[in-house]
Parts: C-alpha cells; sequence; structure tokens
C-alpha cells in the first residue's frame, strides 16, 4: 500500500532554529574539526590523489575480468599492492579515521533523536554504501 | 581503539539533540502522525485489517519468489487492498507516516547544507 503525497514539508522557525543550533554544536566538536583538517589535507595532497587515482585506474580496467573471476593472480596482487597504497597513505589513513569518528558521532545523536520522537531520524535512501 | 566515551556527544551537543528532538515532536508533520497511530491503535477492526494485509503482502512475495501464484492470490491481495485503501483510519497513518518520513528527511537536509556534508550519509553508515 502506498499512498501518493507530494506536498513539501514545511520546516516551521522553531524548528529551523534547533536545526541551526544542532548544526553549530556538531560543527563545534573536535571530532568536526579534525575532519575539516583531514578533508583539506586530502584536497591537497598530490601523492595522496596519485595513489587513489592509480588504484581507481586499474580496478576499472580490471573490472570486467575480476568480475568474471577472470583475472591473473598478477594482476590481482597489483591491485591489492595499489589498494594498500591508497589505505596506507598517512593522509587517507587519517582522512578515513576522522571521518569513522565524525560518522560516530552523528550515529550516536541520530540515535538518541530516533529514540526521542520514535521514528528513525537518519535513513539513507540512496541505497547502500560503496 | 577508540573509547566508548569519544562516541557520546559532548553536553553542548546533547543539549541541542534535545532542543531539536522537543521542536520535533512540536512540529506538525510529527505531531500529526502520533494522532494518527493513536487513532491506529485505537481501533481494533483497522489493525486486524493492516496485520491481515501485512501477512498477505508477505505471503504473496514468497509465492512470487517461487513462481507459485495462482489467480485467487491475486485477487484476494486486491479484494484486501482495496478494503485497507478505504479504511480512513489505516489511509489517515499511512500518509502521516510518509508525511513523517519526509519531513525529517529535509531535516536532514537542512542540516548537511549548513555543515557542508552529508550528514544523512554519516549519521546512517554501517546500518546497511
Amino acid at each position: 500500500m502506498t499512498t501518493e503525497h507530494r506536498t513539501e514539508p514545511v520546516i516551521s522557525p522553531a524548528v529551523s532554529d534547533a536545526i541551526r543550533e544542532f548544526a553549530a554544536a556538531l560543527y563545534g566538536t573536535p571530532q568536526f574539526a579534525l575532519f575539516e583538517e583531514y578533508a583539506r589535507a586530502l584536497q591537497n595532497d598530490e601523492s595522496a590523489n596519485e595513489a587513489i587515482r592509480a588504484y581507481e585506474n586499474k580496478r576499472r580496467s580490471l573490472q570486467l575480468m575480476l568480475q568474471l573471476n577472470a583475472g591473473t593472480e598478477e594482476q590481482q596482487s597489483e591491485l591489492e599492492q595499489l589498494r594498500r597504497a591508497v589505505f596506507e597513505h598517512p593522509t587517507i589513513h587519517g582522512y578515513i579515521q576522522a571521518q569513522e569518528r565524525l560518522a560516530a558521532l552523528c550515529q550516536a545523536t541520530a540515535n538518541i533523536l530516533s529514540e526521542r520522537i520514535g521514528l528513525p531520524f537518519s535513513v539513507n535512501r540512496s541505497g547502500c554504501c560503496g | 581503539m577508540m573509547k566508548m566515551t569519544e562516541h557520546m556527544p559532548p553536553a553542548a551537543l546533547r543539549t541541542s539533540v534535545e532542543g531539536l528532538a522537543t521542536s520535533l515532536l512540536e512540529a506538525e508533520p510529527i505531531a500529526t502522525y502520533y494522532r494518527a497511530r493513536r487513532r491506529l491503535e485505537q481501533d481494533t477492526e483497522a489493525q486486524t485489517l493492516l496485520a491481515e494485509y501485512t501477512r498477505m503482502q508477505s505471503d504473496f512475495r514468497v509465492k512470487q519468489v517461487h513462481g507459485t501464484i495462482t489467480q485467487e492470490d491475486i485477487d484476494s491481495l486486491k479484494a484486501l487492498d482495496q478494503k485497507v485503501r478505504a479504511s480512513e483510519v489505516i489511509m489517515e497513518y499511512a500518509t502521516a507516516q510518509q508525511v513523517a518520513v519526509m519531513f525529517l528527511t529535509y531535516v536532514n537536509a537542512e542540516i548537511s547544507e549548513l555543515l557542508g556534508v552529508d550528514f544523512t550519509a554519516l549519521a546512517s553508515a554501517g546500518s546497511c
């Protein structure tokens, strides 16, 4: 059973103020500051971006072969090496950790909100990760 | 390994979370949802109908997977679907729930816009 309801919800000034206060408080946490710091660092780190590009290019070029389980051991090991180079890069590693910490904090706040309002507060409708 | 306390929102953030929760509960879409839910909870006939509809839909999906759906199954589901749609209490509840969910999606989008990050994605990461 689906209902056709397409009216855009109106956000009242009271809710709008509460949203702003919440966003400001989240912005002021050490987790957010660290995430921003690493996001900037990653944007400016050429070697990190090169490592990501190299891995992505190789992964794309081998995608079909790997899906068909037809990749050679050498190709798989090369891809694994490039993948490791990405995740072991200090800037990328730091960025991922900072993102995980910020995500944990966002999840904690969303869990409290869901509990208080009795409805799931944050639901990712764009599908699952990845 | 991260300490558990690291995941606990600090006091200022927690206060703002409580404030947001309070204002959301007072917001029209959520208040309407709760009114519709209470109405449904007080209507035994509508609850029975909804439970039967949910069960029949689930059975239908199983039969669909196994390719064993009969014309009788289709007719029964259609007939029950019409009954559900004719129930003002159920339809009011379904609409109110949809509006409440859409409202929360908008609230999440506002937070994301203010922060410049996808709050929804971060808050629901790992829930796949």
